[in-house]
């Protein structure tokens, strides 16, 4: 039966009961139905019904708007806002807020616009809007109701209190309830007869109940005077709202508007009354009422106070005390953290202005005023955050009648400096990065920033001055910052180096790792003794207490820098680092343990090691440069040997004796090689081009190293060839080239001191040609073609011809393997070697051929290209150049084998030179590339390595660095895929805690770097060289070369950068450039920004470095490139920051023990 | 009209200033502590060229953080301390005698001579009420909910605005009768979001001003009823235009100090812009707006007869940078006020 027009189908509505909401005025049956019904044609598309209909909303909807914006000149706004509603209500039944029916907006706005609108407060039509807006959209309806009956809105309106009633009965609050409905009656509300009706309903309802009955305290604090003392489970849960003036994009209305000055509503209790609980607010007498209670976008809000406090509300029957309540006036924290709003910093710290769009930036940084934005009242005054800068907080006062230097004699702290100094305990939360929009390290924030960065400056309080200096000292415990190692630090050590040396208490004998055996290459951990004379002797004592803890640390420490002073000169200096300490004898006892080698009598240490060499050179006197010469040219022959021996017992007395006393002796003696530990001293030796080699001392030099079996070297023969003798100066004199053009090159290799065909290793058959890539190629192809037991016919005939290579002038033969790679202009084979060293880790046990190895102290080989594997790699450049097998040699040899540095260094083992083809040998790195290390890690969660690995190799790969710049070598190349992983091919296991000296396991974990095909001897040319690229430039290469800027260290630096970012983000660096505002023209950083939960100090400062290194040549010797210092500075901030750190999560140990297992793993 | 000139104090203090106050009455001296430790005293000298000398300078153990005048004489003066002493200094002998100590530095003092009483403010979360009538004897140790931050007095009331944006009023004379720790006269909440920064009461005992680190400043009144809190308010100020490539916009400073002018009940504003504006706070408008001083301002003090402005400039400190000194940087400007300068156009 068709439908009737007049009659409607309750089931289509009853369908949808549960989506409409009930109006207490009922709704239009008739409406519903239409809304609910299929409409029209069943065969037309239902979407197209809804779309009419929203259609048709939106009309509606834009044209009560439109009503809206008038509504100024209205007579009767309500009329139109009741009529809105009404309308939303009719077409969303649901009465959800909903994006089509914004009803939460029109009712909010509905509600707000009137609120102070005389002529509505007892309008019920006004009173219903507000009712529907606290019943639904009202979370703390209780502050709602209140709300309106401060306002008075419904006062006389019996709805009011059936409605306040009626729900406080809902959620079991019986007393409040009666209470309402009493005071509605009492006022005579209308219509009377219905609200007494009701109450009669409710009082029934309630003697059913039996129910407790609720909170007792009074719902709507009007005219009564303020209850006593009761616990009012609301009263916390009440703040006061917001007053708008704080502006806030509010649709709230502002407080200016009339207020009805009902005495009857009086708030507030008599000012002279004690604080009491009220209804109203859990406050004492607030003065100040309400003006709005926000809308919902407000109390949403987490920068308002919303949340907390009203977290009781919602609690039911029984009068349960919300957590936070405590209803206790007297209880100051409950005030704090009512009137507490969190702030947090990154939401606020830069907004927009909603109103005018404007970007609003506060100058102060939220960071350090709101550090724990969660605990309330812990916000920090300007005066608080700088007293704690300059310490002041810390200072114990006493009486004034004492004089203040004895204050801080009184500070018990374990560190006497440091306390004094503001330390540690303040270092949370105080910061000082400038506001910049990027992140830095607010989660560690409230544990510690590490950013007290002391400057001496401070010297503006005198009664610190002591103190900082110690803080300086004392700051790199455990927290090693650039300060340590000024010039201005180093030159007082040189100065009182320099000054007499004083006979230094001998150093326990156990205590005599010195590292120089040849060995154990400590870097000096542990305790170590200090003992000038200038410490006192309390201090003395100190330090047999202080064995571990604090000690360890300041040793280590102070140790590493006296280390770093190895690396620059002579081992045997003094690390007196306290000399600062010198001059403040009346200091409190502290804790020193530094590592004292002793220093010959005769003893004068070079100031420049690394610069000077070349000057040295040239001044010294000639008996140095045979040394040069020599040991370049023999290649730590086992003459040299006798040399380690002498070293290795003491290194720093003899070998300056012996050098000196066998040059005057022995002019053809072996002599030190380049890698001597005395070699501060000697530097220059490696600086070959200042040849000053007398020319009869080289034949006679050979008879000696020919002396030895060195019946493989093809040597003798070239031995004769004359030398070409360059007198001073650089080999390359141009002001300008490009060091990787074939001529430059050229012109060096023909030029250089010992020319390179007297290295050990380099077979010369330039006249000869090889042919032999082709053929190996082909079997590479073949084998590649996984043709193991193929049935094919061919390959199988390829098995069994591998390629085997053998040379003349050697026994070696070489079976090709495989291919491992090809670079840009090399493939590179792993080849088997038919005559490895025998017993590699032992070099006692040399077989003949490698008799030029015997050493006869103890320890390892000489130079790290005597030792030779069953397995290694085979790298065929085309065209064929020596230039890589020079600059790896040249590495070597300029380092030593006793530098750590030097087994990050692959080895030039071999090397034959054909006139079409050569052949570079060298060791079989099996673990993969710093490259697939990253690689590995693509596949975490984070995508990248811990920041603890990261920090690891970058260690090593500074170290590295640091090493060849120190002897004026440019690897050329760096990028993570030349830095091989070196593992220790024993498995020896890794200590729990990382060793900044290498101990423990450490040592044997890094890198190792391949690759020198673009390496620079800086020696060869000017000081002030300026290299161009004649090379095409991708997006890898430095900002100089890219610019078509000249460039030394450059790209150096930038390569380190380039792998250093590579390992923190897993990606290709990429950087942008900077106006600098101070004058420094354009700087670099990268684009990418740090996590702030990493060390951004210190990763920030090495990027700042690394990317624009002309700033920062200040600190350097000689005040220019390469930056040295620089990277050790950082190096050393790393080394700390890890052995401090290591432990975390994972941990360094973890995570290297994971990159390992997979590198074993991948073989 | 007479121009309003703006001199500079000789000797400044060599580190920033963290308060000035005039003396109340029209004697014209002026005290500025530091955080070099020193209160320095000046004396403006009036006729030829305005200008001013340094009578003298008392020095602390530690950084001074408030200084202000004693009773009527004018020849004694309180200081808060950093070394957490609430000290009174005999202007013309220089001795110093500590009035008490608290536990942790000294932020605020203040003075009532209505009621003889010094109250001081420490970062302990207390008030000190030092009975001046009766020296020697303990002063009324207040607890607060919070650390105060702020703190400043009208004829019969007392402000302390603290962390968490607690603010306390105390009623004087409660203070100056009580034995023992009385309730506050007050309580309310902060009507700014942010920390408040400074407080200053009007001379007319009907309310005071707040101003928090963000730029704004709310003026309340003390009279709890309806009207007068309805007609608080806030407004935003001292925010400068932040230059185009950090994205435009502005940058919000710190107001760091609010001064009433005696006689006419406007007010000052310094914030950490440098910018001092004057306010009409019936009106609620801006009446007008000095030039930039060269550093931000820290702290700014009225002469006792409204005829002087004294701003003390020293560059902000906001960001607790570790290397800020003020030395060198900071210096008190003194403006002479023309006639009708600091008035407003009165209650509207």
């Amino acid at each position: 039966m068709p439908d009737n027009d007049d009659s409607v189908n309750f089931d289509l509505i009853e369908g949808h009961k549960e989506n409409i909401q009930s109006l207490p005025s009922g709704r239009s049956a008739k409406k519903l139905a239409q809304l609910f019904s299929p409409r029209g044609n069943p065969s037309s598309s239902p979407h197209s019904n809804l779309d009419d209909l929203k259609g048709e909303n939106s009309r509606i909807k834009a044209s009560f708007e439109q009503e809206i914006q008038n509504i100024d000149e209205s007579d009767d706004p309500l009329d139109i806002w009741d009529r809105y509603v009404k309308w939303t209500l009719e077409a969303y039944p649901s009465a959800q807020n909903t994006k089509e029916s914004g009803l939460l907006g029109v009712l909010e706005r509905a509600t707000r616009g009137l609120v102070n609108d005389k002529r509505y407060k007892q309008d019920g039509r006004y009173l219903r809007l507000w009712l529907w807006y606290v019943g639904w959209f009202m979370d703390n309806k209780r502050e709602g109701y209140v709300f309106l009956s401060s306002k008075g809105i419904g006062e006389g309106l019996a709805l009011f209190y059936e409605e306040y009633a009626g729900w406080l009965e809902s959620v079991g609050r019986w007393a409040q309830a009666e209470e309402v409905y009493k005071l509605g009656i009492e006022r005579e509300a209308t219509p009377a007869a219905r609200l007494l009706r009701k109450f009669g309903e409710f009082e029934q309802r309630r003697a059913a109940q039996e129910e407790g009955d609720g909170p007792s305290s009074p719902a709507i604090p009007a005219q009564r005077k303020v209850l006593g003392v009761r616990a009012d489970p609301f009263g916390a849960a009440e703040p006061v709202v917001r007053d708008p003036q704080a502006p806030r994009q509010t649709s709230g209305v502002g407080g200016g508007g009339a207020r009805p000055a009902k005495s009857k509503l009086a708030i507030f209790s008599d000012a002279d009354a004690a604080p009491e609980p009220s209804a109203m607010s859990s406050r004492g007498p607030e003065s100040k009422g309400w003006d709005s209670i926000g809308s919902m976008a407000e109390r949403k809000k987490e920068n308002t106070m919303a949340p907390k406090p009203w977290a009781g509300e919602t609690l039911k029957a029984g009068g349960k005390k919300p957590p936070s309540a405590g209803a206790k006036m007297a209880s100051m924290d409950k005030q704090i953290s009512q009137s507490h709003i969190r702030i947090d910093y990154t939401k606020v710290q830069v907004t927009v202005n909603p109103a005018s769009g404007k970007r609003e930036r506060i100058y102060v940084d939220l960071r350090a005023v709101y550090p724990t934005p969660d605990e309330p009242g812990t916000e920090k005054s300007f005066e608080e955050i700088w007293a704690a800068n300059r310490g002041w907080l810390d200072v114990e006062w006493e009486d004034e009648q004492q004089h203040e230097s004895t204050l801080f004699m009184n500070d018990e702290n374990s560190f006497p400096g440091a306390g004094n100094v503001g330390g540690k305990p303040q270092k949370m939360a105080i910061h000082a990065d400038v506001i910049r929009l990027d992140e830095n390290g607010a989660p560690i924030y409230p544990k510690g920033e590490k950013t007290m960065r002391r400057k001496k400056k401070q010297e503006l309080n005198e009664t610190q001055t002591s103190e900082f200096i110690f803080g300086d000292c004392w700051q790199s415990v455990g927290e090693p910052t650039m300060t340590l190692h000024t010039k201005a630090a180093t030159d007082d050590i040189y100065d009182i180096f320099n000054a007499e040396v004083k006979p230094v208490k001998p150093l326990g004998g156990s205590d005599d790792e010195r590292g120089y055996e040849s060995d154990d290459y400590t870097m000096g951990d542990g305790t170590r003794r200090i003992s000038t004379s200038d410490v006192d002797e309390d201090e003395e004592d100190e330090e047999e207490d202080d064995v571990d803890g604090d000690g360890d640390e300041n040793a280590s420490v102070w140790s590493e820098s006296s280390h770093k002073q190895h690396q620059d000169q002579s081992d045997d200096l003094i690390d007196v680092h306290d000399g600062e300490e010198d001059d403040h004898p009346d200091e409190p006892p502290r804790t020193r343990t530094m590592f004292v080698p002793i220093p010959p009598e005769d003893y004068v240490p070079t100031r420049r090691p690394w610069r000077d060499p070349v000057e040295a050179a040239n001044n010294r006197l000639p008996f140095m440069t045979p040394i040069t010469e020599r040991t370049e040219m023999s290649l730590d022959v086992t003459a040299d040997m006798g040399r380690y021996e002498l070293h290795s017992k003491t290194p720093s007395r003899q070998i300056n004796k012996n050098m000196i006393a066998e040059e005057d002796e022995e002019e053809g003696e072996d002599l030190t090689p380049l890698s001597s530990p005395a070699r501060g001293v000697f530097e220059d030796e490696n600086a070959f081009p200042k040849g000053k080699v007398p020319q009869p001392l080289l034949p006679k030099a050979r008879p000696a190293l020919a002396s030895k079996p060195l019946a493989t070297k093809v040597l003798t023969p070239k031995a004769t060839k004359t030398l070409v003798i360059h007198n001073k100066g650089p080999i390359i004199k141009d002001a300008q080239c490009n060091p990787v053009d074939t001529a430059v090159r050229g012109e060096i290799l023909s030029n250089i001191q010992p020319p390179l065909t007297s290295y050990d290793g380099f077979y010369d058959h330039r006249s000869e040609k090889s042919d032999r890539s082709a053929e190996i190629r082909k079997y590479c192809k073949a084998i590649g073609k996984g043709g193991n037991r193929s049935s094919t016919g061919d390959k199988s005939s390829n098995l069994g011809s591998s390629v085997t290579l053998r040379f003349p002038g050697t026994e070696r033969e070489y079976a090709i393997r495989r291919e491992l790679g090809a670079g840009a202009f090399a493939p590179v084979y792993l080849v088997n070697n038919s005559h490895p060293s025998v017993n590699n880790s032992d070099a006692d046990d040399d077989d003949d051929e490698n008799n030029e190895n015997a050493i006869m102290g103890k320890g390892r080989f000489a130079s790290a290209h005597h030792k030779r594997y069953p397995q290694e790699a085979l790298k065929m450049e085309s065209p064929p150049t020596p230039w890589e097998f020079y600059m790896m040699r040249l590495a070597h040899n300029r380092l030593g084998p006793h530098d750590r540095a030097t087994a990050s260094l692959s080895p030039a083992l071999e090397f034959h030179l054909y006139q079409d083809e050569c052949f570079l040998f060298l060791p079989y790195h099996p673990f993969g590339t710093l490259l697939d290390v990253v690689n590995l890690f693509r596949g975490e969660a984070s995508g990248v390595m811990d920041e603890q690995l990261a920090m690891f190799f970058t260690i090593e790969l500074l170290r590295t660095v640091e090493a060849l710049h120190a002897k004026g070598i440019m690897h050329g190349d760096l990028k993570a895929d030349n830095c091989l992983l070196r593992l220790p091919g024993d498995e020896t296991p890794l200590s729990t805690k990382y060793q900044p000296s290498g101990d423990g396991g450490w040592a044997s974990r890094g890198i190792t770097l391949i690759d020198f095909g673009r390496g620079i001897d800086m020696r060869n040319f000017r000081d002030d060289v300026q290299f161009v690229a004649d090379w095409k430039t991708t997006s890898q290469d430095c900002n100089e070369v890219r610019e078509g800027r000249l460039w030394t260290w450059q790209i150096e630096y930038f390569g380190v950068a380039g792998i250093v970012h590579c390992l923190l983000f897993g990606k290709y660096i990429e950087t942008v450039g900077v106006r600098d505002g101070n004058g420094l023209g354009k700087r670099y950083r990268i684009r990418e920004n740090l996590k702030r939960y990493w060390q951004t100090e210190i990763w920030g400062g090495l990027f700042e470095m690394l990317l624009n290194p002309g700033n920062f040549v200040g600190g350097e010797e000689g005040g220019r490139m390469p930056l040295v210092r620089g990277l050790r500075g950082y190096r050393e901030r790393m080394e700390g920051w890890l052995e401090q750190n290591g432990e975390r999560g994972l941990g360094i140990r973890g995570g290297l023990g994971r990159v390992e297992g997979w590198a074993r793993g991948r073989r | 009209m007479a121009p309003s000139t703006q001199f500079e104090l000789p000797q400044p203090p060599t580190d920033a200033v963290s308060s000035l106050v005039f003396s109340p009455d029209s004697s014209h001296r002026l005290l500025v502590s530091s955080w070099d430790k020193h209160v320095y005293l000046y004396q403006l000298t009036e006729g030829e060229g305005d200008n001013a000398n340094l009578l003298n300078k008392y020095e602390h153990r530690a950084p001074v953080l408030d200084v202000c005048f004693g009773d009527a004489s004018n020849n004694e003066a309180y200081t808060a301390g950093m070394d957490r002493q609430v000290k009174k200094i005999d202007l013309t002998s220089g001795e110093q005698t500590v009035l008490s100590k608290h536990s942790e530095p000294v932020r605020c003092v203040v003075y009532s001579s209505a009621h003889n009483l010094l109250v001081s403010a420490s970062w302990d979360n207390t008030l000190h009420v030092h009975k001046l009538s009766d020296p020697g004897s303990d002063p009324l140790v207040i607890p607060l909910p919070g650390k105060p931050h702020a703190l400043s007095s009208s004829p019969t009331k007392l402000v302390v605005a603290m962390t968490a944006r607690l603010v306390h009023i105390y009623d004087l004379p409660t203070l100056a009768a009580a034995t023992s720790p009385p309730a506050p006269w007050q309580t309310r909440e902060s009507s700014l979001k942010f920390l408040t920064r400074a407080v200053a009461c009007m001379p007319n005992d009907a309310g005071y001003a707040t101003s928090s680190i963000e730029g704004r400043v709310a003026v309340e009144w003390f009279e709890d009823t309806l009207e007068s809190q309805a007609r608080k308010y806030a407004f935003k100020c001292h925010r400068q235009a932040a230059p185009e490539e950090e994205g435009g916009g502005d940058i919000v400073y710190p107001v760091n100090a609010l001064a009433f002018h005696p006689v006419y009940g406007t007010f000052a504003s310094g914030g950490g812009d440098g910018t001092v504006a004057l306010w009409d706070a019936e009106a609620k408008r801006r009446m007008r707006q000095y030039q930039k001083f060269p550093e931000a301002v820290a702290s700014l003090g009225f002469s006792g007869d409204g005829k002087y402005l004294a701003i003390g400039v020293c560059p902000g400190f906001e960001t607790g940078m570790e290397d800020y000194t003020g030395q060198g940087r900071t210096r008190v400007f003194v403006r002479e006020l023309g006639e009708t300068e600091a008035k407003g156009k009165g209650t509207k």
